[in-house]
């Protein structure tokens, strides 16, 4: 593996919401002191319910959400909540996002070439030829055709689209690409051909992918190194293989006891959890699984979240069973 | 005894671009307490032909034929779906059979409280008094395992996560014991822990109300967790029909066999995903033969000219390929 190109050192991102005009705000900890390390060329896994703060996280990285406390470093910069805006934009330079619906991630009035290419526009390339060769270069390589550049984005299908949107990723050299969800809107039998065009294009490209989703399946088979994510909070985190293999949460184990196996033959005990995550409004000083985990103790619902433990190599997991015995 | 009996359903929409053929000739049968899945893509039709047993397309622009569509009730009584009045089949939902659907939150009045949305169906189909009503939804909340029902009751839908409105939804739904629950992607819109809790809910219902499910999902890992029995359709054809655990293992069409093959096991890890190349044809644009034939790895000539018929391969298992699986597999 690579050196690590992007580091975040107890990120932290909170929303302030007021209830009504006069009373104090409350804070709505969407992102609490998460720290990861991302190597160059490989797929940082990011999994996590909905509300559990991992698109939060990456738009925090991309800049399109302000950071509360903390810092992360990439690309030679170290970017904290008082980073100038001239410094933000070198930093992203090499950061672009595949989202997740490319139902409305691309603009319906431009034409597929105008999509792809507006990185370049923004960049100051303002020669319509050039943008449109550069266009025509891209669409080739995710697997679209020449005569598509003159259409306009209702003429596709969602994978199409999801394509285009990662034509567009792609075609300002960016060495890290953030996909968030980037299949789920997508049907089932386009999925792996948007999975192998990732993957394919890592390859070609040498590119780094940070890959936010809530499926643990397609995670396992994608991602070399990943964090489990419950309500801002990094629960797990370590190589993928290791994290199956071994996982040390109650919350990592009820993940996966959650996937639906399609196979028959093969009985998974299925954990249940009960409940539903508690508000990230002002959230107690405790685990925040505390009121769901099947496996609760006085002290989890007492003490703060003890900080991260090695378990072996870089799989960290923070629990206060961890190290108790059962 | 069978709850429903579906020959030959065509359901056809008029658009400003011409006809749409949604559902060409599907047949379905679902016995008493039987748990049937209907799975496929988006676009395949398993959703207008879950809403055409409720009766709940509209013509125009819904045109909707089929040789035979009897649903029997509780007392044997057989009821033509395609013949009611809308006020018959107003009695007939909720009493006999009932939906939920994909995204519980556009089925809720934002208006209403929780509390009143629940009592109507008591009130409207028991004639009970207000205040009896609510003791029975109060009772049908704790039944779906909503904590602090007497304090949702009073809430609105947008105070609710998405996991309590499906219970909600589940709690109108089997308030009165219908004989047949059709469940329309019901977790697709969920948390994967939550989505575990609403399955379980669901079969839980479903066996101590005695209820057959249709359950209709694009997610293989639900079908093998809910159903016994499958259709797979696809460009609104049934493709392939058998129970599941014949399916999930020998599948008969390569159609089912791609779509089993693109969910990698958990077991061992891939280093590339098996993919099914091009899209789902445009409905107003479908191929001349199979519908699967330019994108089946199988396909031939005459895969490429003649649509093939629905062919019995014993044991209950039907396919809708001109080929035997031991033909198919080998090439």
């Amino acid at each position: 593996m690579g050196e690590i190109i992007l580091k975040t050192n107890d990120l932290t991102v909170d929303f302030k919401i007021k209830k009504n005009l006069f009373g104090k705000p409350s804070r709505l900890s969407a992102v609490q002191n998460v720290n990861l390390e991302i190597r160059k060329g490989e797929i940082y896994g990011l999994v996590g319910e909905s509300g559990c703060g991992k698109t939060t996280l990456a738009n925090a990285i991309l800049g399109f959400v302000p950071i509360t406390s903390g810092s992360f470093e990439a690309f030679g910069h170290t970017v904290t909540a008082s980073t100038k805006p001239a410094e933000w934009r070198e930093v992203r330079r090499h950061m672009q996002t595949v989202f997740q619906d490319p139902y409305s991630s691309l603009n319906t009035r431009f034409t597929v070439w105008q999509i792809i290419s507006e990185p370049l526009y923004i960049r100051g390339e303002r020669d319509e030829r050039v943008l449109r060769e550069r266009a025509a270069a891209m669409v080739e390589k995710v697997g679209l055709s020449l005569r598509d550049l003159d259409r306009y984005v209702f003429e596709f299908s969602g994978g199409q689209r999801q394509r285009i949107a990662i034509a567009r990723a792609l075609i300002a050299d960016a060495e890290l690409i953030i996909c968030d969800e980037p299949t789920s809107a997508l049907d089932v039998s386009v999925h792996s051909q948007i999975c192998n065009l990732l993957l394919d294009l890592r390859e070609e490209f040498g590119l780094t992918y940070l890959f936010i989703s809530h499926n643990l399946s397609l995670i396992k088979h994608i991602t070399d190194h990943m964090s489990v994510m419950y309500l801002g909070e990094v629960m797990e985190s370590g190589a993928t293989d290791d994290i199956f293999a071994n996982p040390q949460t109650p919350y990592t184990e009820a993940l996966m006891s959650a996937i639906l196996e399609v196979n028959p033959s093969k009985e998974r005990e299925r954990i249940i959890l009960t409940g539903e995550a508690r508000s990230p409004i002002d959230p107690p000083d405790i685990c925040r699984f505390a009121n769901r985990c099947p496996r609760v103790c006085d002290m989890c619902r007492n003490a703060p979240l003890p900080a991260a433990v090695s378990i072996g190599g870089d799989h960290m997991a923070r629990c206060h069973l961890i190290g108790k015995g059962e | 005894m069978n709850v429903l009996d579906i020959k030959d359903l065509k359901i056809i929409f008029r658009t400003g671009d011409g006809f749409v053929r949604a559902v060409e000739g599907v047949d379905i049968s679902i016995r008493e307490g039987e748990r049937v899945a209907i799975v496929g893509e988006s676009g395949c039709g398993k959703s207008v032909t879950g809403l055409s047993c409720m009766g709940l397309l509209t013509t125009p622009p819904a045109y909707v034929t089929a040789r035979e569509f009897t649903f029997v009730s509780r007392n044997g009584e057989k009821h033509n779906i395609l013949e009611k009045t809308e006020n018959e089949m107003l009695r007939l939902r909720a009493e006999e059979m009932a939906m939920i659907f994909q995204d519980p939150s556009t089925f809720l009045n934002p208006v209403m409280t929780i509390g009143e949305q629940l009592d109507e169906v008591f009130v409207y189909h028991m004639g009970l008094k207000p205040k009896q009503a609510r003791e029975r939804s109060i009772e049908m909340m704790k039944k779906v395992g909503i904590p602090d029902p007497e304090m949702r009751a009073m809430q609105y839908p947008h105070e609710l996560s998405g996991g309590i409105k499906q219970r909600i939804l589940i709690a109108m739904a089997t308030s009165l014991s219908p004989r047949l629950l059709i469940a329309d992607e019901p977790t697709t819109a969920l948390d994967v822990t939550i989505q575990a809790q609403i399955l379980n809910l669901i079969s839980e219902r479903c066996e101590k109300e005695k209820m057959s499910l249709l359950m209709i999902t694009h997610d293989l890992g639900v079908v093998r967790e809910m159903a016994d029995r499958v259709y797979v359709m696809y460009c609104g054809k049934i493709v392939e029909e058998g129970t599941v655990d014949e399916i999930l293992t020998s599948p008969r069409h390569p159609y089912t066999k791609a779509l089993i093959d693109t969910v990698p096991g958990m077991d061992e890890k891939v280093e590339r995903f098996v993919q099914i190349p091009h899209n789902v044809p445009h409905p107003m644009n479908k191929p001349q033969g199979c519908y699967f034939s330019n994108r089946c790895a199988y396909c031939t000539e005459l895969c490429r000219t003649k649509q093939p018929p629905l062919y019995d391969r014993g044991n209950g298992r039907k396919s809708r390929c001109y080929f035997r699986p031991e033909e198919l597999w080998e090439k």
